[in-house]
């Protein structure tokens, strides 16, 4: 190279001057390298060479022409310019690729060193780029780029372009490669996918990232490419692998993937290829895994499941029919699971266990069972599903339908083919009747209620439909727990009507609430009655309840109560209305009981406690008198009906307190048969109960309460209409429907049917009138 | 008398015009009183059933509810005065032919006036309750619905009708139930597919629900 700087205003000799340098900084196969004064040199140079022509009145030259030349008069570059622009074209064409390496190798190594080459060219053209490009670019010349710029270019058109498809398809080659594992993913394509990105140019704004020539260029060959790979790997994959495998092949694919894109991707890419992938690897296949599903929660594959919720995830969509396979799984097991229980019930039957033992234990096992169902499912939904709201609806859709409509809750209806369920559902009176087993004090086998609790009740509580059913069978059973004292624990009873109020309202528990302040009350009132009275040969333990809250209905069957008792009572009830004056008492004799004293234990030892209810007190104290009487005889003194009498003397003559003549249960209602009380009691036991033998009218029961829900309903249905109506004077019969289901939600799910009804009912009762055949009006 | 010249004098004067000279009016007050009740002031079961002979139409005829309405009676069997004076005199009639040609008008009407049918048959309900009755007994109800509307809407949905009323139904018919089953058969009688596409959430009432569950199940067994 020449030492000494060429003359400022030769351009024949500065251009030959800077040529062999520029090759040296554009990279060239010689050993010789860029030194810093040669750098210097070339650098100064083209400095002078600028300068010198700016100072002096330009020559007319190729670039620089046309109504610009007067204006531009000051500034120089346009010869040089078009020099560089020429040497860059013959640079590039002359490159050459070895023989040992690829296409793609060769390209990778030119373009890293020709880019770096173009940095410093910039630089050695700098005094140019700022001035005369500047200028031209400013006057509009959208074809005069920096010299970074031009570099690019000049590749992009004499490399790039005539090689795209080559290196195109030896990047893909790679590509493939690597997804097989023949090859480690290397940093050559990285660079190669890079050039991509940074050939594309904004001609209006160099400095912006310009994405055309990566979009066009690659990024969709690579999609395609993606597309095809994954749609022939996954279809023979699934075809010798089944499912399972399947899915963890897909986590695997896409991890990879995902991190093949952080390498040699750029962000743009990622949201198209992630769309490929699912579409390649998942959507194609989702029929294949929604028919796996079910087999996955039979064998309760728990992280398989998880894994295809988290692949069917990623497109949203997909999850529905997932969700909608699940509910109807979780349904048909919660049905599959009870009728199990009612088979099991009746095999025990068949085989002659005493139904009634059945009978009483079916409200835990039914229960239990159900919630077997909820838990291992909710447990699913934590475990596989993330809690994903969509599920846990999908869960409460289903628990909802399977726990109030099933064989057991339903009974009467076959359980083979689609089942349709019609009528009351039992879940609200068998879950009452587990919190009564739960509160209600033992006798025995205490362990019997060590694994359920409050907790249990209340999470099928939430699922229960008719609210209203549970509350007012519920309420039946703590009044009977409440007025026969056998409450295990009262904090117990109270924790769960505060727990019942906290999920539903405070008017779902007033009535109860009512019964523990009349209890409270009752028992005050039992201190102050003590006090007043004055005498007592009786220990009376009365209950004063008001009718509106609890479910007695009054009795209305004759009874004559013994003069023993006759006194007490009649004393409290003077005194008591002495007290609260307007209150009417009316006994329920049906609810009392008592203790008897009986002397009729061996002599020396203490007397026996005999525990009856009232009608057989009324039968046993006149044998205080006589020891023999007969049925009619006692059916004149206790006015009680014969079958009343009958089913409360059976159990003391089954317990051989009294001597029946003739024997026989046929005879015991007969008005001849002769009861005589015996003179020594034989028992083990020093407290006899003679309740338990009474048959009580459980279906009776049963009836009340379903008759009290009934009317519930139907005074709550036309109040609910009463009050809409009310409010808005007139409404559309579908608009009116819809309100009153809403309001009802809480209490019960009332059918279209039951509303029409009600709605009949207030037209007849003059509340409403039909307007525009689709509409009511509210008559004040 | 005294009470018929009061009678005359006010009808005139309150309408502001007259319908019918004043001889006119005393041949139609002297009707009246061939037909009255001795002692009353109204045409009693007798009266009315001699009266219907002389118009020359059959007491069991349809078409002497709607004379009923347009005599604006209240009960069975009976016409009062001012009712049957007013208002036919405001028809301009005073003859027993003049109205016997009013009725014959009545009866075609009855069988090509969908309007016409509905005014006489919503009458029907009240004009058969006793005093103080809320509601139809249903034997009675089924009566006069073969009577009123089988020609109209024809034997065979009517017989469906009356046929589940008497099989099925345990309740007297109440006036919702009276009046909305005029539009049912109405509406059943124009669409094709009506007992098929009809939708259990409408406004109907409940009881139109029952009938159509009884004669889907009734079809598909």
């Amino acid at each position: 190279m020449a030492e000494k700087l060429p003359k400022s205003d030769d351009l024949k000799a500065t251009w030959s001057f800077v040529e062999p340098g520029l090759q040296l900084i554009l990279g060239s196969d010689s050993v010789a390298t860029v030194t810093p004064k040669m750098y210097m040199n070339v650098y100064t140079a083209i400095y002078n060479y600028c300068i010198n022509k700016s100072r002096t009145p330009t020559q007319d030259s190729s670039y620089g022409s046309g109504s610009n030349s007067t204006t531009n008069a000051s500034l120089v570059g346009g010869e040089i310019y078009l020099k560089l622009q020429q040497y860059l074209i013959e640079y590039i064409q002359q490159l050459e690729k070895k023989p040992e390496e690829s296409f793609l190798q060769f390209y990778v190594r030119r373009w890293v060193r020709f880019t770096i080459g173009a940095g410093y060219l910039n630089n050695v053209f700098d005094y140019m780029n700022r001035y005369w490009v500047k200028k031209e670019r400013s006057n509009g010349r959208r074809d005069i780029y920096d010299v970074n710029t031009l570099c690019l270019l000049t590749w992009r058109d004499f490399m790039f372009r005539p090689n795209l498809e080559i290196l195109l398809e030896e990047i893909l080659t790679q590509v493939e490669l690597q997804r097989l594992h023949k090859i480690e993913l290397n940093m050559e394509i990285s660079f190669a996918i890079k050039s991509f990105v940074s050939l594309g140019f904004d001609i209006n704004d160099l400095k912006k990232q310009n994405l055309s020539v990566y979009i066009t260029d690659f990024e969709k060959a690579y999609l395609d490419a993606t597309l095809k790979f994954y749609t022939e790997e996954s279809d023979e994959f699934l075809e010798t692998n089944g499912v399972v495998e399947y899915m963890k092949k897909v986590d695997t694919r896409l991890a990879e993937e995902n991190s093949r894109a952080n390498i040699i991707l750029i962000e743009h890419t990622k949201r198209p290829l992630a769309d490929v992938l699912n579409n390649a690897l998942i959507e194609r296949h989702v029929e294949v895994m929604y028919e796996e599903f079910n087999n996955l929660l039979d064998q309760k594959q728990t992280e398989d499941i998880y894994r295809m919720y988290s692949l069917l995830q990623r497109v949203p969509p997909t999850l529905e029919p997932l969700l909608i396979k699940f509910e109807a799984y979780v349904k048909q097991q919660g049905l599959k699971a009870v009728a199990e229980l009612k088979q099991s019930q009746a095999a025990a039957e068949s085989m002659g266990a005493a139904s009634k033992k059945y009978q009483a234990l079916l409200p835990k096992l039914y229960i239990k069972t159900l919630l077997q169902v909820y838990e291992r499912f909710n447990e699913v939904v934590y475990m596989a599903f993330g809690n994903n709201p969509l599920f846990v609806k999908s869960l409460d859709n289903a628990c909802r339908d399977y726990i109030n409509n099933n064989s057991i809750a339903m009974p009467g209806i076959d359980n083979n083919g689609p089942t349709v369920f019609k009528g009351n559902s039992k879940t609200p009176e068998l879950l009452a009747r587990y919190g009564d087993t739960l509160l209600k004090k033992k006798a025995k086998d205490s362990d019997a209620t060590a694994d359920m609790s409050a907790d249990e009740l209340m999470n099928i509580f939430k699922f229960i439909a008719d609210k209203d059913a549970f509350e007012t069978h519920y309420r039946r059973l703590l009044a009977r727990r409440l007025i026969n004292g056998n409450m295990v624990s009262e904090e117990e009873e109270e924790s769960i009507i505060q727990k019942l109020k906290e999920f539903n309202s405070l008017e779902y528990t007033t009535k109860m609430s009512n019964m523990f302040a009349d209890m409270k009350a009752s028992k005050d009132l039992r201190y102050w009655f003590k006090e007043q009275e004055e005498s007592d040969n009786t220990d009376l333990n009365i209950f004063v309840l008001s009718q509106t809250a609890w479910p007695f209905p009054q009795f209305k069957q004759p009874f004559t109560l013994p003069d023993e008792l006759l006194g007490t009572k009649e004393q409290f009830e003077k005194l008591y209305s002495e007290k609260h004056s307007g209150r009417r008492l009316k006994w329920l004799w049906n609810l009392c009981r008592g203790e008897m004293k009986a002397n009729l234990a061996r002599p020396g030892k203490p007397p026996f406690i005999l525990t009856v209810n009232l009608f057989q007190m009324s039968i046993l104290l006149p044998f205080n008198k006589r020891e023999t009487y007969s049925f009619e005889e006692l059916h004149e003194i206790t006015n009680l009906t014969p079958e009343h009498l009958e089913s409360c003397i059976t159990p003391l003559v089954k317990y051989k307190l009294l001597i029946q003549s003739p024997e026989g249960s046929e005879n015991t209602g007969k008005s001849s048969t002769k009861f005589t009380v015996v003179k020594e009691y034989k028992s083990k036991k020093m407290k006899v109960n003679f309740m338990q033998g009474v048959k009580l009218d459980q279906k009776h029961d049963h009836d009340d309460a379903q008759k009290e829900i009934e009317d519930d309903r139907r005074s709550f249905l036309q109040a609910c209409i009463v009050r809409i109506m009310k409010a808005r004077k007139v409404l559309k019969h579908s608009a009116l429907i819809n309100e009153v289901v809403q309001q009802s939600h809480a209490r019960f799910q009332p059918s279209v049917g039951d509303i029409k009804k009600a709605i009949d009912l207030l037209i007849e009762k003059e509340y409403l009138n039909r307007v525009d055949g689709d509409s009511y009006e509210y008559l004040a | 008398d005294a009470v018929e010249a009061y009678l005359t004098q006010t009808s005139m004067n309150s309408q502001g015009q007259n319908f019918l000279t004043q001889e006119q009016k005393g041949s139609l007050i002297s009707l009246f009183n061939k037909y009255k009740q001795d002692g009353e002031d109204y045409i009693g079961i007798d009266g009315t059933i001699q009266y219907i002979e002389d118009l020359e139409f059959e007491v069991e005829d349809p078409v002497v509810l709607a004379l009923a309405e347009f005599l604006e009676s209240t009960q069975m069997g009976v016409f009062e005065r001012a009712k049957f004076v007013n208002n036919w005199e405001k028809a301009g009639i005073s003859s027993i032919h003049e109205m016997r040609q009013k009725v014959l008008e009545f009866q075609r009407s009855l069988e090509n006036d969908e309007q016409f049918l509905k005014k006489v048959y919503d009458f029907t309900f009240k004009f058969l309750l006793d005093n103080n009755q809320r509601t139809l007994l249903k034997d009675t109800a089924v009566e006069y619905w073969k009577l009123l509307l089988s020609h109209y809407f024809g034997e065979e949905k009517m017989s469906q009708w009356c046929q589940f009323i008497n099989d099925e139904w345990q309740f007297a018919i109440t006036k919702d139930q009276w009046q909305m089953l005029f539009l049912f058969m109405s509406e059943w009688n124009q669409k094709d597919n009506f007992i098929e596409s009809y939708d259990e959430n409408a406004a109907w009432p409940s009881m139109m629900d029952t009938f159509v569950e009884y004669l889907r199940a009734k079809t598909s067994s």
